[in-house]
């Protein structure tokens, strides 16, 4: 996959000799500091310091709206004192960040009585169950994947690597959205570029929930749905979590995840959320092993929803594959972007 | 931080891009190509004050400077020029505060006071 080398190339002028050698004054000496900047650094220490109490003694926020009053909380904090045309901006950002999830949530249950096409023609409702489970046995010369690891690493008592699967399990509620955070403190153009992708992302994969509703491997194991292809899953994600003395955030607003699209399997967007993340840091790393051991994370992440029966090999391959289209796609038009400016630039003073 | 290094064209270096009577139009011009040929490499940023860039009518984003981003003035940013060393030339200490708030290291421009500060100064000619 292709990613813009936004940071590595850089021939930054500034590091060009000293002209004259003589001593220069400093910015600050002569034009007051943004007293604010202070202010801003130790709000947001304070609320990182207030979120990790919260997750020890509450749980993790996973529901919208808590995750939604948390970022705005630390977005309260990052953008004190900022101008209010910066405060404008950040509202019509998370303007778009509530409609982006609104819209994600309202494709939940859309495919429920099948596609209307502009009203045109029907697509009827065909639930994918033996399907992807084919294509899974294809891949594995025979064998479920899912209940190959099951049936190796499951036992009665939590094992060291059930603490690894499930929290890696629960970055996916936490990691992209402190990414969406940091960066909207730190560079707004960078926030976008990241948005682009994040929601360019989110769409397609609603896009093929409704078009392609899948069981996903829990399901089409458990006697309580009638599918009962192999050997029934165990299902408990969170347990390695609990083990650890973590929780799920446990209030009224669970009542948020009742809503869940129980056949939004394919694709996976724990494996695309585990993957967009490092893939959109990779140009910053240098070094190659680092490179490799972060993309080890969303290997990571598919090898543990397969392992707890949340998901097909093939929902988190075609995460990879739609999160690696998504990339391509936005690096290429970021770099007409600069291509067609620079050129008329260049037009107007030929 | 995660930004390319910002280049910020000053005003003075603005109008000799813009204006083909001024006496540096050619140096400008001919460092300004060499920018933006860095910006389509993705190596900087091209950034102006709002203001100066407002100056130019009609060469704002789909001509010549259609690669700069603009560095919208704020009223923080007035109350810091007021406070400023240099408040009697709003435009210098405009230019002064913009830069120290986004962090820009490199500033293209015709002025020799930017010379005083530690500052890469575009083109390097020009001032050598």
């Amino acid at each position: 996959m292709s990613t813009t080398a936004e940071a590595p190339t850089f021939v930054d002028p500034s590091a060009r000799p000293p002209l004259g050698g003589a001593l220069r004054l400093q910015l600050r000496s002569v034009v007051p500091e943004d007293g604010f900047r202070v202010v801003r650094l130790a709000l947001m220490f304070e609320f990182l310091f207030v979120y990790l109490w919260w997750l020890r003694v509450r749980g993790l926020p996973i529901d919208r709206i808590s995750v939604a009053i948390s970022v705005g909380l630390f977005l309260l904090c990052a953008f004190v004192g900022k101008t209010w045309r910066t405060w404008g901006i950040l509202l019509l950002d998370c303007a778009f960040y509530c409609v982006m999830w609104l819209a994600y949530e309202r494709t939940r249950g859309a495919a429920d009585d099948g596609v209307s096409v502009f009203g045109l023609f029907q697509i009827p409702k065909q639930l994918q169950v033996e399907s992807v489970r084919n294509i899974d046995r294809v891949m594995f010369f025979g064998h479920d994947p899912n209940a190959v690891l099951q049936d190796a690493f499951w036992e009665r008592t939590v094992r060291w690597y059930d603490v690894v699967a499930s929290t890696t399990y629960m970055t996916h509620f936490v990691l992209p959205i402190v990414v969406m955070a940091v960066l909207w403190a730190i560079s707004h153009r960078q926030w976008l570029r990241f948005m682009k992708r994040f929601s360019t992302l989110l769409a397609l994969a609603c896009l093929v929930f409704v078009i392609l509703p899948t069981v996903p491997p829990w399901m089409a194991t458990s006697p309580k749905y009638g599918y009962q292809l192999f050997g029934e899953l165990h299902r408990d994600a969170g347990r390695g979590f609990r083990h650890i003395g973590f929780y799920g955030f446990d209030s009224d607003y669970k009542v948020q995840l009742s809503n869940g699209n129980a056949y939004a399997a394919l694709p996976s967007l724990h494996s695309s959320f585990a993957l967009i993340v490092p893939a959109f840091f990779l140009p910053w790393i240098r070094p190659k092993w680092l490179k490799a051991l972060v993309l080890l994370f969303p290997v990571m992440m598919l090898t543990s929803l397969v392992y707890l029966g949340e998901h097909w090999v093939i929902d988190g391959l075609v995460g990879w594959a739609i999160t690696g289209g998504v990339f391509w796609f936005w690096n290429r038009m970021e770099c007409r972007t600069r291509v067609r400016r620079s050129n008329r630039a260049r037009e107007a003073l030929s | 931080m995660m930004d390319p290094p910002k280049v910020l064209l000053e005003r003075s270096f603005l109008h000799a891009v813009a204006d083909s009577d001024d006496v540096n139009h050619e140096a400008a011009a001919a460092e300004y190509l060499e920018l933006v040929r860095q910006y389509a490499a993705q190596e900087i940023l091209l950034v102006a004050v709002h203001t100066h860039l407002g100056e130019l009518v009609g060469l704002d984003r789909k001509h010549v400077f259609a690669p700069v981003d603009r560095l919208r003035v704020g009223r923080q940013h007035d109350r810091a020029v007021a406070r400023s060393q240099v408040a009697d030339d709003p435009e210098f200490a405009i230019t002064l505060v913009m830069a120290e708030r986004h962090r820009v290291r490199t500033v293209a421009s015709f002025d020799p006071r930017f010379r005083d500060f530690e500052l890469a100064v575009l083109p390097a000619a020009a001032i050598d």
